[in-house]
């Protein structure tokens, strides 16, 4: 869909499902929960289908409800981070080219962060978004974004260098 | 991949829900009820950025507590006000009995002359 026209529901659905829901599940780490809320953020955005000026209106639109309603999410339900740093497993062996297991140990590990460094790290490594961006997206400053993109990466570097030998 | 940036896009990317996903949000779309009258969003359309909605409700309430305080300081105005009333009548009551009282008076030493 060329950005600037009308965008057609089943095709936004489509186009956007694999983000919304994507964001929801490496914020809250439940499936269910994130399919729940990614269903939510589509039907809201059926019913002012209208006010959307174009797909690129659209995709915006998506992506910063659907950052939102985490958050509120997981205040709401009080979820807090499910696993203690502490607690993620070492793998066994040293990391192999995109390693499952490695890729699911940073999951946790990303889950493990407080909410607001959680969101800016999914919006950085998930969408690929600049920190302007993601200050504008989370209303945030500029240079608490950075604070936390670095700390957050920081800590992940820590914790591997320590345990797995892998030097980054 | 060398970078823990570049396994954290890894870890990290974009994971789509499936087909069922979409069936059942489609189909959810489909029976959802339907849209605000088209008269009603244009009229609300001028109230839909939250700073506007904010500064509405602000001016909504100050409304309110103006309109409140008029009522109340008329209906202060109108207990005095009868108040006032009911003690004017029992002073006329009180002199026109004291008065009775007098004529009756000047009547008997009339007579009694």
């Amino acid at each position: 869909m060329a950005a600037g026209t009308l965008p057609d529901f089943a095709v936004l659905v489509r186009g956007h499902q694999a983000m919304v829901f994507s964001i929801a599940l490496h914020y809250l780490r439940d499936r269910a929960a994130a399919e729940e809320l990614a269903q939510e953020v589509f039907l809201q955005l059926h019913r002012r289908l209208a006010e959307m000026k174009s797909a690129e209106h659209a995709r915006h639109w998506l992506r910063k409800v659907t950052v939102h309603r985490c958050i509120d999410f997981a205040r709401r339900s009080r979820i807090r981070p499910r696993i203690a740093l502490e607690d993620v497993p070492e793998p066994a062996a040293a990391a192999a080219e995109s390693d499952p297991m490695l890729s699911e140990r940073l999951r946790k590990l990303v889950a493990s962060l407080p909410e607001k460094p959680r969101m800016v790290m999914i919006l950085r490594f998930q969408e690929d978004l600049e920190p302007g961006e993601i200050a504008e997206l989370l209303n945030m400053p500029l240079r608490t974004v950075k604070s936390h993109l670095q700390r957050s990466l920081a800590m992940l570097r820590e914790k591997f260098s320590c345990t797995v030998g892998v030097g980054f | 991949m060398s970078s823990l940036e570049d396994r954290l896009r890894d870890a990290l990317r974009r994971e789509d829900p499936g087909p069922e996903f979409t069936a059942r949000l489609l189909a959810r779309a489909a029976a959802a009820p339907a849209l605000m009258p088209d008269w009603w969003r244009r009229l609300a359309a001028p109230f839909r950025p939250a700073k506007i909605r904010w500064a509405a409700a602000g001016v909504l309430a100050c409304l309110l507590v103006v309109a409140g305080a008029v009522e109340y300081r008329q209906r202060q105005a109108r207990i005095e006000g009868e108040a006032a009333k009911r003690q004017l009548v029992l002073a006329l009551r009180v002199a026109g009995t004291k008065l009775h009282l007098a004529r009756a008076k000047v009547v008997e030493l009339n007579g009694g002359l």
